[in-house]
């Protein structure tokens, strides 16, 4: 047992497409994306579009529930540079309640939904998600907004 | 270096406006548009211009074979360039985002890359495997 090396946990709503999958692998050099979805966990159609891209990128994908995740993820290799995607604010926060140890949070995209309120161009958040960002911040995660490796950080607590 | 994407039409612009939506935008890679209203020495100018500026460039063209494939290669006894043909959007994303293009200076080396990524990157869907553990050794 030691400590993953997470080198980033983002949050998309879609979890790994184009820009996830080459634009943000490519950038920190991640060679493992670890997508931690209950519903991706169960979804062969879902895993193989994620796994095509993770494929042409020339890195490892492995699809885990949160429970999975929670219970296993400290059993990576040193050498397993790891990029964590999650789909929900809440997710994050199940996770990081559960031990995963996430120092930071990038938020990419949270497109609008019945009920959602826009903080910046790609990212809309209901009560729950806000709810989450506020604790997830109070257990000392650096929760931010970044939809590209070039734009600015925003960090989250000046947003909502 | 720089990597100079170039092709007939807007295709140098078009893949611009692709990495700019995906990436925003890749440093050192520039952008030249071979239109109809151009020859072959117009062309020929605008990658003098740009390779004054930086003598090491990897030229990603359209088509082996086309003009401005042949006016890039044209270049090469004056500087330190590549020129590849073919490749592909997601290959240009990978590489340009993995390297630090202001330091790199072997162009022949990023071509390869270049070659190299576009090939694992055509492929048809349903033809890949999916793993849930790691192989063999430790990690997960």
């Amino acid at each position: 047992m030691s400590t993953p090396n997470i080198v980033l946990t983002r949050i998309d709503n879609r979890l790994v497409h184009g820009q996830v999958g080459v634009v943000w692998t490519s950038s920190i050099g991640a060679n493992l994306l670890l997508v931690a979805n209950n519903d991706a966990a169960k979804s062969e159609l879902q895993q193989e579009l994620m796994a095509a891209t993770a494929e042409t990128s020339g890195v490892g994908i492995r699809f885990w529930t949160l429970e999975k995740t929670i219970s296993t993820i400290s059993k990576a290799s040193p050498r397993q540079k790891i990029f964590l995607i999650i789909k929900t604010p809440l997710d994050a926060l199940v996770l990081v309640k559960g031990g995963v140890p996430i120092k930071e949070l990038n938020v990419g995209n949270m497109h609008h939904s019945e009920n959602k309120v826009q903080l910046t161009k790609k990212v809309y958040a209901d009560q729950t998600d806000q709810d989450a960002f506020k604790e997830l911040t109070a257990l000392g995660v650096d929760v931010y907004i970044q939809d590209v490796p070039e734009d600015k950080k925003i960090p989250i607590k000046d947003v909502i | 270096m720089q990597i100079i994407v170039t092709g007939h039409g807007q295709f140098g612009t078009g893949i611009e406006s692709t990495v700019k939506l995906l990436a925003g935008s890749i440093k050192n890679v520039k952008y030249i548009d071979f239109t109809s209203e151009m020859n072959e020495d117009d062309l020929a100018e605008r990658f003098a211009s740009i390779l004054k500026k930086d003598f090491h460039a990897v030229f990603f063209c359209d088509l082996v074979g086309g003009t401005p494939y042949k006016q890039a290669v044209l270049k090469k006894d004056k500087y330190d360039i590549a020129v590849v043909g073919g490749c592909n959007v997601g290959s240009l994303l990978e590489i340009g985002l993995q390297t630090d293009l202001t330091i790199a200076t072997d162009v022949h080396e990023i071509a390869h890359k270049l070659i190299a990524a576009t090939k694992v990157g055509a492929r048809e869907f349903g033809t890949y495997q999916t793993q849930n553990t790691a192989s063999g050794e430790d990690g997960i």
